[in-house]
């Protein structure tokens, strides 16, 4: 049992380095909901932003998911209207269903991915840095 | 101390002498209890008595200052409070409303599992489906993925009853159940408690200030004044006017009046009590 309960507490600590809320995309905390001795029951992770317990999810997984939403314009509570709430909704929801395939297909365990993610570049949407020479080629092949 | 022939063990909740304080105020004190498995207690008192605190101790999810308690026949540790808690099933709007505010519902009834506020990572398709049926069976399938506090008190209410039940637990503490349900969903989980009742195995710790609606269900009583046992023993023998008087400190007098109540009808869709235990 201790070993279980020790496992739990590792777990979250370790989440809260690496996953992210599936919600928003924002880190994590731990939070203390409880004043009592029972340090693996007292203790949650905790997303600061949306103000919620939340489990978290791989970064990876919450990025592929609102590119997903973003992308194809999906929303899963069309009833709820268009707005961020509903547009959080239907990530987390999707990033949900990612997970549960991940998971299911032997890449994911509660330790992170089994197998390194190679991401695309426009998924991740990375900044790219220009110096002047590339800017000003790209102003002329944008504005001839 | 226990009588000859009589297992420690055999108390479901043993409480000596228990007391919580914070601060220098003390909010329970001198809390003697034994609670035998498959009983079934009212806890009556007044508003800010400590009955809700009472039972988030019982539940493993407070620790009292003073005092030992055990239940089934162990004291919560670090090591066996998750484990323990698994098997209580607890409601309790008044303490779950301050922890519980953009939680999704589905969230909240999966984490009845681990014992804990949050989810962990082992949740099977199974237990997906027994916490949607849950849901289902309390009017929320549609409500899964809304926030806590985007719901009604009575939809609150339903969501913390289907928490309680994830584990089909062993013990069940009520803390005001009917607290926010219509009459219809009153009525009906009103049916499930009296069928879950005449479990044997079951015990039950049941909060509330109606007590026409729960008295002839529950043998024994436990009456808390101003934090402390101001009467326990059979219910029969505490609801009288003599007793009620001097626990309400003035003369109070019994009335049996004739009430009418809205019921679902005998054809209604009840509430499967497999799906519950």
């Amino acid at each position: 049992m201790q070993k279980q309960n020790e496992k739990r507490l590792d777990v979250l600590k370790k989440r809260v380095q690496r996953c992210v809320c599936k919600s928003c995309g924002g880190p994590l905390s731990l939070r203390q909901l409880d004043y009592n001795e029972f340090e693996d029951a007292r203790i949650e992770l905790f997303c600061e932003h949306c103000d919620k317990l939340e489990f978290g999810i791989e970064p990876e997984l919450y990025t592929s998911a609102q590119y997903y939403v973003d992308e194809y314009r999906v929303n899963f509570y069309p009833d709820m209207g268009n707005n961020q709430m509903t547009r959080r909704m239907s990530i987390s929801y999707v990033a949900d269903i990612m997970n549960w395939a991940m998971q299911h297909m032997g890449y994911l365990t509660k330790e992170g991915f089994t197998v390194a993610p190679d991401m695309e570049g426009k998924i991740l949407q990375e900044c790219i840095v220009l110096n002047d020479q590339m800017a000003d080629d790209l102003e002329k092949e944008l504005m001839p | 101390m226990t009588m000859p022939n009589e297992s420690v063990t055999e108390y479901v909740i043993e409480a000596k002498d228990l007391g919580f304080q914070v601060g220098r105020q003390k909010l329970l004190s001198g809390i003697n209890l034994r609670i035998k498995k498959g009983e079934h207690w009212l806890v009556y008192g007044m508003n800010g008595c400590g009955k809700t605190t009472l039972m988030s101790i019982l539940a493993g999810f407070r620790q009292q200052t003073q005092g030992e308690l055990q239940v089934f026949g162990e004291p919560f540790t670090n090591e066996n409070v998750l484990a323990q808690r698994k098997r209580i099933g607890w409601v309790s709007s008044s303490f779950f409303d301050l922890r519980y505010r953009h939680e999704p519902v589905l969230d909240i009834v999966l984490s009845g599992k681990f014992g804990t506020y949050g989810t962990g990572w082992d949740i099977t398709s199974a237990d997906h489906n027994h916490a949607v049926d849950l849901l289902t069976a309390f009017g929320l399938e549609d409500k899964r993925y809304l926030s806590y506090d985007r719901l009604s008190k009575g939809q609150r209410q339903n969501v913390l009853l289907a928490r309680a039940f994830m584990n089909r637990p062993e013990l069940l503490l009520l803390d005001e159940p009917y607290s926010g349900l219509d009459v219809l969903a009153k009525a009906r989980f009103m049916e499930l408690l009296n069928q879950l009742m005449q479990q044997e195995d079951l015990t039950v710790l049941f909060v509330s200030h109606e007590i026409n609606d729960v008295r002839e269900q529950f043998t024994h009583t436990i009456m808390l004044r101003n934090g402390r046992l101001f009467a326990q023993g059979r219910t029969e023998e505490l609801f009288q006017e003599k007793q009620l008087s001097s626990f309400f400190q003035q003369p109070v007098q019994m009335h049996t009046v004739q009430q009418t109540t809205i019921a679902p009808a005998d054809n209604h869709r009840k509430l499967s009590v497999e799906l519950f235990r």
